[in-house]
């Protein structure tokens, strides 16, 4: 069991383990009630925190090109399903 | 497919099986003789292939028919010579090798091959080449399920490889958009069909390998290109592009053609998605989902709190009761009633104790009273003085008197005996004189008889006599035996004549 004033975690992934243990620990229920409640509190805040990561949640898209990260914008032109539209780069 | 017993129309039933063929049989290769050629004005061929048991309707449709070219469209193999025209493969009596799907015609009621390739058969076509090369990349162990990894879920950095102008991008996105959480998604463009598509492939491959050591690198690879014909794909089943997926850090998601299409790399990657969509899908879970995923989480959190702070509240009001129960005041109280309790039964038991002791007491004492009464005492104490007075006052006089009565009695007695003997002698004297004067026989002797009868009875009347009776008469100086002779009473009396004897 984590130290019950651990910083939540930036990462969604992070945010979610953190719940499930804390709401693990609160079903288990052998923690003093003082830190009890400072796992609530802090439960409530990583489910606050992912659900608002969840409602903004965009991909994000990138392409790899001459070795280094450029932003990719698709073009939505390409809608219709064509087999043999794939071109060569 | 429905499965109401329903009755259905024709064209129903039809469509269904065509579906079910469609969908079972989205890709073979048929080996056979063909016969019955036909091209009518669309360019379209239609044929049969057939061995000894067993024929098949085809057809080669005009759009298909571009074999045309210095090269092997699938194998990307250059032909030296041309590769025959179809019109010259399909010469009635060849013996042909030809891919496709097979379908239903509906109209006429008929299954047919719809043909996408014709090689002539022992020629080593595609075929040959891609089972050959399976089996060989299985004798390898590509395929395995064992060495199969799992996806990361809801990953949040993912290597995409394709076209970037293809359609799978585009369907991938789509159906990413509302999944998952924000994840950064980064394209690793590759050739992904025709000459140098396979290392295209492989480049990209490595190079999203190289990248997952970065701290920010991808987390898994996802490697997808949209639907096409067969020799489209083809660059999937070349043997580096598998080796490339096999030696893979990363786990790959293949989703290559559609749902039927298959290749080797499908085959070796770790998971296989039966289109660039059904990637998307794999990868990341519903954003619903997730959200329903962090209600429950949520809920559960307050339960668990809920349930917490009532085995809480439930064990302080348990104490607070039992902490109140144990208070100083409250023992005190306890401790004063018992104190009282006790206190009465003592002091009950002092004054039962104490009246039954009076009790004790009285009846003794009135036992000793009846025992012991100084004026009874007393009065008892002069009776006996009296009577020890009286007693010894008695005594010397009882002796005296005895003493006098005893000297009385002896003068008395002394007296006595003498008077005793005095007229015992007078009265000898006088018995003497009677005596003398009362003898019978005195008076014999002054004449007087005594008659006698013979038992010696004196006879004092003549009356005691009778005539001839025998009497003695005695006399003084003897006897005279005398028998009656006559009784003469005096007068008045009876007298008496004796006789003598």
């Amino acid at each position: 069991m984590k130290n019950s004033r651990s910083k939540i975690p930036a990462d969604f992934e992070g945010r979610m383990e953190r719940l499930q243990e804390i709401v693990t620990a609160l079903e288990e229920g052998r923690l003093p009630l003082e830190e009890g409640m400072a796992l609530y509190k802090e439960g409530v805040e990583c489910s606050r925190l992912c659900r608002e990561q969840l409602e903004k949640a965009r991909h994000q898209l990138t392409i790899w090109q001459d070795g280094e990260e450029k932003d990719l914008i698709l073009t939505d032109a390409v809608s219709g399903r064509q087999p043999d539209e794939e071109e060569s780069i | 497919m429905s499965e109401d017993m329903t009755i259905q129309s024709v064209r129903q039933l039809t469509e269904q099986l065509r579906r079910m063929v469609e969908r079972h049989f989205p890709f073979v290769w048929v080996r056979g003789e063909v016969g019955n050629v036909s091209r009518p004005a669309s360019g379209h061929f239609y044929f049969t292939l057939k061995d000894a048991e067993a024929q098949l309707q085809c057809v080669w449709f005009r759009q298909q028919q571009r074999q045309r070219g210095p090269f092997d469209p699938l194998t990307g193999e250059v032909f030296e010579t041309p590769p025959p025209a179809p019109e010259e493969l399909l010469r009635q009596g060849a013996e042909l090798i030809c891919a496709g799907h097979v379908g239903i015609y509906a109209p006429r009621g008929q299954y047919q091959l719809v043909v996408e390739l014709v090689q002539p058969a022992g020629q080593g076509g595609l075929a040959q080449a891609f089972e050959e090369r399976k089996r060989r990349l299985a004798a390898l162990g590509y395929f395995a399920q064992e060495r199969k990894r799992r996806l990361p879920w809801n990953p949040a950095r993912v290597a995409l490889i394709t076209s970037p102008h293809g359609a799978a991008i585009h369907d991938f996105r789509r159906l990413a958009a509302p999944r998952g959480q924000a994840a950064h998604i980064r394209l690793y463009p590759a050739v992904v069909q025709g000459e140098g598509a396979a290392p295209s492939l492989v480049r990209a491959l490595e190079t999203a390998n190289a990248h997952a050591l970065l701290p920010d690198g991808p987390q898994v690879i996802v490697l997808i290109r949209g639907g096409g014909s067969l020799e489209d794909l083809w660059a999937f089943n070349e043997q580096e592009v598998a080796e490339a997926v096999y030696r893979s850090r990363l786990p790959v998601l293949a989703g290559i053609g559609h749902e039927v299409d298959v290749t080797l790399a499908d085959l070796t990657a770790d998971v296989r998605a039966a289109t660039p969509s059904h990637a998307a899908q794999l990868l990341w879970p519903s954003r619903q989902e997730l959200i329903q995923l962090l209600d429950d989480q949520e809920a559960a959190l307050f339960r668990g709190m809920q349930r917490r702070l009532e085995r809480q509240e439930l064990l302080l009001g348990h104490l607070a009761r039992l902490l109140r129960a144990h208070a100083p005041l409250r023992q005190l109280e306890r401790l004063e009633s018992t104190r009282r309790r006790l206190s009465f039964a003592m002091q009950r038991a002092v004054r039962e104790m104490l009246v039954r002791r009076q009790r004790q007491t009285d009846h003794l004492a009135q036992v000793l009273r009846s025992f012991w009464n100084p004026a009874r005492l007393a009065a008892s104490t002069r009776e006996a003085d009296a009577l020890e007075e009286r007693l010894r006052a008695a005594l010397p006089r009882l002796l005296s008197r005895r003493q006098q009565e005893f000297l009385w009695w002896e003068q008395r007695l002394h007296a006595g005996g003498r008077q005793l003997v005095s007229r015992a002698e007078e009265q000898r004297e006088r018995l003497a004189l009677r005596l003398t004067a009362c003898d019978p026989l005195g008076p014999l002797e002054r004449g007087y008889a005594l008659v006698a009868d013979n038992q010696g009875a004196v006879v004092h009347s003549v009356r005691q006599a009778h005539d001839g009776q025998e009497l003695h008469i005695r006399l003084q100086d003897g006897a005279l035996g005398v028998t009656v002779a006559q009784i003469r009473p005096r007068a008045g009396k009876t007298s008496m004549a004796v006789k003598g004897e």
